[in-house]
């Protein structure tokens, strides 16, 4: 196991934003962490890397409790995309490569020329979609065998979008795990071969993508059941965890978007129905 | 693809600076400045706001975080902040010191004070922003406190006047008072922190 969040809290300013989070992924596997602005994705990346004091619950990196010696092990894209306000792209690639035993200069370099980036330029001064390009390079290039990335595919164009979601892969295929916070359902099955659904600081599922499509139907509105959990609507449908042969496998998509979305007051008709 | 570098110590601690440096080089350099000027009344202003401008004004500003993310712990950061302080302070007291027609033994007792003065001040400036308080307001206050509890009455009446650390009327409490402040803000930074 790369990862394990245990029970992870937190609140600041009197606002609890985690509620004993628990996820896991293991080597080689990318976990994307869905949810909702504000749903508690950003605080959780910044937990397990100890940017920010957790309040309660546990990280456990490769193994062990988190200690500062595995941060060179792992890289992360901050969602703000805050840089130093001085550094040119050159002395990026100086910080990381003292900083990463693992860096790949080679990768760095090549992602430099294809992606057009000027090294004696501020980084700063690049576009917000350049900037998260660039610290997407700098992560890949790192050679840490996890990465965290919040919002990485946000402020780019799709062509770029596409491209990074490859690269995103490649490293996985590698025998590397990343974590990917995301509010992008769509794209998610690209990349993604776990997951967890965040809203409100609290976990509501995480999974493989293919088991929880295993676990999970689809059936329209007034459609008869025998077994299983109304989790929510979608639209004029209804997602239902159950291992009956009814309805539809559900997309990814509407697993999250059931989750997100859980049991509304039409449903208590829905349920009834499953009396008839 | 290059060779591995082995982030130890000093690597890290000169990746540290360079990213202070380059970050702050124009406010650094004008206090560096002011640190060679031979009289210890400047040499307090400038220690002061040399320490209220590193790792103080990175977590006052809240852009401490982009160092959280890479490979640095806080204690490395308390560290290097302090290594360089105090590095900064000594050279500069032995070069003006050097040319400074002092005695030996005057040359000595300054060159510590400065060291005292350094270890308490970076140590009240990261108890104040550790506290939320900011780096320059509050710990000048601090400062006008010390001044004013020890230089109250003769030194013989006012013990606080030994371990005041403007007034440093025993070098030696003065230093183990120092000391222990910045092992306070030490302690409370990393504890803010998480890491300990």
């Amino acid at each position: 196991m790369v990862l394990e969040v245990k029970n992870l809290s937190k609140q600041i300013r009197g606002k609890q934003i985690l509620s004993n989070v628990s996820f896991s992924l293991e080597k080689g596997e990318v976990l994307a962490l869905i949810g909702p602005n504000g749903a508690g994705k950003t605080t959780t990346i910044k937990c397990i890397i100890n940017a920010l004091k957790k309040d309660e619950g546990e990280v456990i990196l490769f193994g062990k409790p988190f200690a500062n010696e595995v941060k060179t092990r792992i890289a992360v894209v901050p969602e703000d995309r805050k840089v130093f306000r001085n550094f040119t792209a050159a002395d990026y690639q100086r910080l990381w490569q003292g900083l990463y035993p693992a860096w790949n200069d080679a990768f760095f370099r090549d992602f430099v020329v294809r992606y057009n980036f000027n090294l004696n330029q501020k980084v700063e001064s690049y576009s917000i979609g350049q900037r998260t390009l660039f610290l997407l390079g700098l992560a890949l290039s790192s050679g840490a065998e996890l990465l965290l990335l919040d919002e990485p595919t946000q402020h780019l164009d799709p062509t770029i979008r596409n491209e990074v979601i490859h690269l995103i892969n490649q490293y996985a295929r590698l025998g590397n795990s990343l974590l990917v916070s995301s509010h992008e359902i769509f794209e998610l099955e690209e990349y993604a071969t776990a997951f967890a659904i965040i809203k409100n600081g609290k976990v509501l599922y995480t999974d493989s993508i293919d088991d929880a499509k295993q676990k999970h139907r689809i059936i329209r509105r007034g459609e008869s059941f025998k077994e299983g959990v109304v989790v929510g609507m979608i639209h004029d449908e209804i997602l239902l965890k159950t291992y009956d042969d009814v309805g539809m496998y559900p997309k990814l998509n509407q697993i999250v978007v059931g989750y997100l979305q859980g049991k509304s007051a039409d449903l208590i008709l829905a349920k009834d129905l499953n009396l008839n | 693809m290059k060779a591995p570098l082995m982030p130890d110590f000093v690597n890290k601690m000169e990746l540290f600076l360079q990213i202070e440096l380059k970050e702050k080089m124009g406010r650094i350099f004008i206090f560096l400045v002011l640190l060679f000027v031979p009289g210890f009344s400047v040499k307090t202003i400038a220690i002061f706001f040399l320490s209220a401008s590193m790792l103080p004004a990175d977590i006052k500003n809240r852009r401490d975080e982009a160092l959280y993310f890479l490979p640095f712990s806080r204690k490395e950061l308390y560290l290097y902040n302090l290594g360089f302080l105090l590095l900064l302070v000594l050279v500069s007291s032995i070069i003006t010191q050097a040319l400074w027609p002092t005695t030996i033994a005057e040359k000595g007792m300054f060159i510590i004070k400065s060291i005292n003065f350094t270890l308490a001040m970076f140590g009240v400036v990261m108890l104040c922003v550790s506290q939320g308080l900011d780096n320059i307001g509050w710990p000048f206050i601090i400062v006008l406190l010390d001044a004013l509890l020890g230089s109250i009455g003769r030194a013989l009446i006012n013990p606080y006047s030994w371990i005041s650390f403007t007034n440093q009327g025993s070098i030696l409490f003065a230093f183990v008072f120092a000391a222990i402040i910045c092992f306070a803000g030490y302690w409370i930074y990393l504890k803010n922190g998480g890491e300990l």
